[in-house]
């Protein structure tokens, strides 16, 4: 007995020296983005000389334009969420009811869409012909185009677990598809929404490579995770500034992660525990 | 179509096709004709430099190949994909081991080894960047450590930056693939559990024998994940090397976006077939094998 207390006493002895892998990079960006310039030019883990804070959130608001920026991460997260969950909702309400040879063939070449890359290269010319880049419909149908596969399979995983029943006494009833899609298979598609909502919010605000290319020069357009990219290349780097920006573009996703923490596990999990 | 000649039943009616409309035509008309055009573009001498294209039969591919960009950039990708997997799944299983019954304190533990990975790439790669600076807070930490002075140059070097980048990419991800790991060795039955304990196994023997073959399907999902994953990083390599030094941490997608940046489109786009295959071929099998066992369709 005393022997399996000092083992989980020095289990938690070492998880907790690893959890500082964590812990210390957090405190290191945290706490340098308060120094001054001169004093966040080698940044350390010892509290400012001189706190900064207000002065240098400030600064980098304004300078990076990041309110633009938080805006346009919204506009374009949050209009690629919707149409992506549209298409999905209603593409699973097909491919988890329909068996005919040609549907799943269609739903095969959906998989086609989670396992290769984009070809981003011709997909930025043509959009550019299309005068969709630098605008956010060019990248709200690029992420549309290339996200919304995953949120099929799960959806259309989630809806085989549903008994067929339910659709058949809902046609007794003399259901429509439309009540069928509104009233019967979204609500119960719910738990699954929610993880494909997460996951979509997350990958889409955090993406770096296709605003990259699908929004080219046009600056003001630019995401919060772009906004980090002025700094690349540039000749002197002002730490104290870069990650008082960095901790901006991470303090909307941790607390969205503090809020769905429970979901987001959830989801993730449950095609780890099936079969 | 012929396939379609048996008379459709009431669910199927309730259930049309037409639905499928949306989702069709965003993904084909900007997914996969794209892919389909690139097949055509990956033959021809496109850029920008010009109207118009010719097409010149295999010289792109000749050109990736003969430059020695095509045998480098392939090896940087797998040596950083096979570092990651290994490091993200061994670690990620050893921290579900530890972390896999629910306590207060193995809750906090999951929580914060898992936070990283929901904040953007390019945030780890910028503060990873800075710490790993030779006079960077990393060194700091092995100088007082040590009681030496530790100045090692991590993004420096053209043999072992990308296992830099591999570890700061595993750093942060690891959590992720813990949580899969966890809610797997969960759903094992507790009496095959306690059945191998009878059974006399130790520790290491109901690893090896009880848990590992029932989270078959926990360890597919997560190599699936991270292979995919890392044969497509673009991110970490842009902001914490920038491909350097000298082009030794340069991978596929930083290839395609530098060949993109020159505007040879013709180029870039044969780069981009590479990486289509590559994933495809790579990951198509790994991911049916998953599949089967997720989805009954």
């Amino acid at each position: 007995m005393t022997r399996g207390r000092l083992l989980g006493a020095l289990k938690y002895l070492v998880i907790g020296l690893l959890s500082l892998l964590i812990l210390v990079p957090f405190w290191a960006m945290i706490v340098n983005s308060f120094k001054s310039g001169e004093d966040a030019a080698t940044p350390t883990l010892a509290l400012p000389v001189e706190w900064r804070v207000i002065d240098n959130y400030a600064t980098v608001i304004e300078r990076g334009n990041l309110v633009r920026a938080f805006l346009n991460s919204v506009i374009i997260t949050g209009a690629s969420t919707v149409l992506i969950l549209f298409c999905s909702t209603t593409s699973a309400f097909v491919f988890g009811r329909r068996r005919q040879r040609w549907i799943k063939r269609l739903f095969y070449l959906f998989m086609f869409g989670i396992i290769a890359p984009p070809s981003v290269v011709v997909s930025t010319r043509l959009f550019d012909a299309l005068e969709l880049v630098g605008t956010y419909s060019g990248m709200v149908l690029y992420y549309g185009a290339t996200f919304c596969a995953l949120p099929i399979f799960i959806l259309t995983g989630f809806m085989t677990t549903i008994p067929r029943e339910l659709d058949e006494a809902g046609i007794v009833d003399g259901a429509r598809h439309s009540d069928l899609f509104s009233r019967l298979t979204l609500p119960l598609l719910k738990p699954a929404i929610a993880t494909c909502f997460i996951w979509i919010v997350l990958r889409i605000w955090n993406d770096f490579q296709f605003p990259l290319y699908i929004l080219g020069g046009a600056a003001r357009k630019y995401t919060m995770v772009l906004s980090v990219y002025a700094y690349i290349g540039t000749w002197h780097v002002a730490y104290n500034y870069v990650f008082a920006n960095l901790l901006l573009v991470s303090i909307p996703v941790i607390v969205a992660f503090l809020f769905a923490q429970r979901h987001l596990v959830q989801g993730l999990t449950a095609g780890a525990v099936k079969g | 179509m012929a396939l379609t000649k048996q008379p459709l039943s009431a669910i199927d009616r309730a259930h049309p096709a037409w639905y499928l409309l949306p989702a069709a035509t965003i993904f084909i008309a900007l997914f996969l004709v794209p892919i389909l055009m690139n097949l055509v573009t990956a033959f021809t001498d496109w850029n920008a430099y010009r109207s118009g294209f010719n097409f010149i039969g295999l010289d792109n591919f000749v050109a990736a190949i003969e430059s020695g960009d095509l045998l480098q950039v392939t090896r940087t990708t797998f040596l950083y994909s096979i570092a990651v997997v290994t490091a993200q799944n061994v670690f990620g299983f050893a921290l579900a081991m530890a972390l896999e019954r629910k306590t207060r304190a193995s809750d906090l533990f999951r929580a914060i080894f898992f936070v990283p990975c929901v904040v953007a790439i390019v945030v780890w790669g910028f503060l990873f960047n800075q710490l790993l600076h030779p006079t960077g807070l990393v060194n700091q930490i092995l100088s007082t450590l040590t009681g030496s002075k530790v100045s090692i140059i991590w993004l420096g070097s053209v043999k072992y930056t990308i296992f830099v980048v591999a570890a700061v990419n595993s750093w942060m991800w690891t959590g992720f693939h813990m949580v899969i790991y966890i809610a797997a060795i969960n759903a094992i039955p507790e009496d095959l559990i306690d059945a191998g304990k009878i059974d006399g196994l130790g520790y290491l023997g109901r690893i090896w024998h009880v848990i590992l073959p029932l989270i078959m399907q926990g360890i597919s999902i997560n190599l699936v994940l991270s292979t995919i994953g890392t044969l497509k990083v673009f991110d970490m390599v842009m902001v914490l090397t920038r491909t350097g030094p000298g082009g030794a941490t340069n991978v596929y997608n930083t290839w395609i976006y530098e060949a993109f940046g020159q505007a040879l489109y013709g180029y870039a786009s044969a780069i981009n077939i590479f990486l289509i295959v590559l994933v495809t071929v790579i990951a198509y099998p790994l991911y049916f094998r998953m599949n089967r066992r997720v989805v009954d369709l």
